[in-house]
């Protein structure tokens, strides 16, 4: 796949073919915040939070059932 | 509606639209007018996209449907802290390396210019419209409720909208959501406090609780997998899952909010702040609903909270047959009142027996005043097929009219148009967008990224005044209004699926 062929110009796509995502390497560069270290962390902190909210929701169901 | 509560309401309002010009000055490149200059925050992001899905109309019908159906619709949003997740790790990278302006930008890159126009042309089709009912569906209760001119109450949110986003665009609308969330939050928690308040002395917000739940009004989560059933934990993390992930990341009047960060990562942080907030805000709004559902236990409530067809039906042939319900109604209320309070007692008493039997007699008693509710609605439906029998639009407002003091009741209107406000001007910023870049610019003419410019304020104007007159003519569709939302609603997963197929 040829990246060479996306060009840029005045912020406007010029390409006629953007080539898949997966070829575009898509950078890890940007740190997440310091406090969480990775990525990955925080997507699980989200998906955790998720959890807990079906938790407690679930809880909160069955105390005042 | 009182001196002081026109006062705070036109405050507010006046704030957010000379805030909104402030902060969207000196926009002087497409980039700046469409994208802010890519400079925006995370927390300016995912306040804006909050304030993008949450419209009026939100606020006013979450607690109604809590009201009249409990908990249950939280699950509806169980999907999308799942979605959030996926857009951070795909969308949102491709979306910045790329430089896109819109969403479909990527599509001409990736197949051709017609998959990117028919993708355009959908999302204006049905965005145009639904931003109409945007304006519509609030300025209707308002005026319902409060006897405003619905088409003065449109075309005043609809000009003052217009000021600051034709003006600054990007920047101005998501600095103005900032603020209008702000006066959200506060209006939603000050109507919450005021409610518990506004409990008999001897009921706790911890009686509330109970009694609401003994009545059904605190079922969460239902674990059942029956797809009859549309609120159910796996409807809405299947459903909510696949909706969000198409709103969230294919609707430029969402796509637009985090393009407008300042690098991948403000941009992801915007996303995942919303995933983990909007599940306990929603939560918190339904509760709403469920105390001012106990709160009309010890106050009597209209057996049909939409006054409108009420009206008609007492000037119609079923007025005796209405006027019997609601006579029957205001005893069966009473009679619950009672029980409500014996079931209290019980409850402090710590007898579980006499508890148990206090709280049958009281579902027994809710089950009567349920029952002549039904048979208003059927009367109601009746005389006016328009309204549905539907009325849940309409229950938290009235709370706030006939309950709240004066001065907080301009405080929950200014947030109902903040509301409004915020909603209207993402979607009128997106639509700009999308027609000056994914239609206009396709046309192929060079001009300066200054002309770039007023060509996009041009079309925002022209989707603005598109959006008032649409909402002015809304109210002589009738039916056709739900139509035109489930015609919208249709275009999601054939936009989902052509972004699946280019990711």
């Amino acid at each position: 796949v040829n990246k060479a062929r996306m060009k840029e110009e005045g912020g406007r796509l010029k390409a006629s073919f953007i080539p898949h995502p997966s070829s575009l390497s898509i950078p890890p560069s940007e740190p997440p915040p310091p406090v969480l270290r990775s990525w990955r962390n925080l997507y699980l902190l989200v998906l955790g939070a998720l959890v807990v909210d079906i938790l407690l929701l679930r809880l909160f169901t069955g105390l005042f059932s | 509606v009182s001196r002081l509560d026109w006062c705070i309401l036109g405050g507010a309002l006046a704030f957010v639209v000379l805030f909104g010009l402030w902060k969207g000055r000196g926009r002087k490149d497409a980039e700046g007018y469409i994208l802010s200059s890519r400079d925006m925050r995370w927390y300016t992001i995912c306040l804006s996209i909050m304030a993008t899905q949450a419209s009026a109309i939100t606020f006013l019908s979450v607690p109604g449907q809590s009201y009249v159906d409990g908990l249950r619709f939280i699950q509806f949003y169980l999907g999308l802290p799942l979605a959030m997740v996926v857009l951070s790790v795909t969308v949102v990278p491709i979306f910045h390396r790329l430089k896109v302006y819109t969403a479909y930008e990527y599509l001409e890159g990736r197949f051709d210019g017609k998959t990117r126009t028919l993708a355009a042309l959908l999302f204006l089709i049905q965005r145009g419209l639904a931003v109409g009912l945007t304006i519509f569906a609030p300025a209707m209760v308002l005026s319902v409720l409060l006897g405003w001119n619905i088409h003065l109450n449109i075309a005043i949110i609809g000009v003052l909208v217009m000021i600051y986003t034709v003006t600054g665009g990007t920047k101005a609308v998501s600095w103005a959501q900032s603020y209008q969330m702000l006066i959200i939050t506060v209006g939603m928690v000050v109507a919450g406090v005021m409610v518990v308040r506004q409990l008999p002395a001897q009921v706790s917000l911890g009686d509330a609780l109970h009694v609401a739940g003994a009545l059904g009004k605190l079922k969460a989560i239902d674990t059942s997998f029956d797809v009859t059933n549309r609120y159910n934990l796996w409807s809405g993390l299947i459903g909510g899952f696949f909706l969000m992930l198409s709103y969230f990341g294919t609707d430029q009047s969402q796509v637009q909010r985090y393009l407008a960060g300042s690098s991948i990562t403000q941009s992801r942080m915007g996303l995942l702040a919303n995933g983990l907030l909007k599940v306990p805000m929603q939560f918190l709004i339904l509760l709403l609903g469920s105390l001012v559902f106990v709160f009309y236990q010890f106050v009597t409530p209209p057996v049909f909270f939409n006054p409108l067809p009420v009206q008609r039906v007492k000037a119609g042939p079923d007025a005796a047959v209405y006027q019997r319900i609601e006579r029957d109604f205001e005893a069966a209320s009473r009679d619950k009142t009672a029980s409500v309070q014996v079931f209290i007692a019980a409850r402090h008493s710590g007898n579980a027996a006499r508890e148990a039997a206090a709280r049958d007699s009281m579902r027994a008693a809710q089950a009567r005043t349920q029952e002549l509710r039904n048979q208003a609605i059927t009367v109601v439906r009746r005389a006016d097929p328009s309204s549905g029998g539907n009325d849940t639009n309409y229950i938290f407002l009235s709370y706030v009219l006939h309950s709240l003091p004066i001065g907080l009741i301009g405080l929950v209107l200014a947030a109902v148009f903040s509301a409004s406000m915020s909603s209207m001007s993402a979607e009128i910023n997106a639509l700009g967008a999308t027609t000056l870049v994914d239609l206009w610019r396709r046309l192929g003419r060079k001009q300066s990224e200054r002309q770039e410019v007023w060509v996009s304020r041009i079309s925002t104007f022209a989707w603005g005044c598109f959006a008032i007159g649409f909402a002015e003519y809304a109210s002589r569709l009738g039916s056709l209004i739900e139509a035109v939302n489930i015609l919208g609603s249709l275009f999601y997963g054939t936009i989902l699926g052509i972004f699946l197929v280019a990711f």
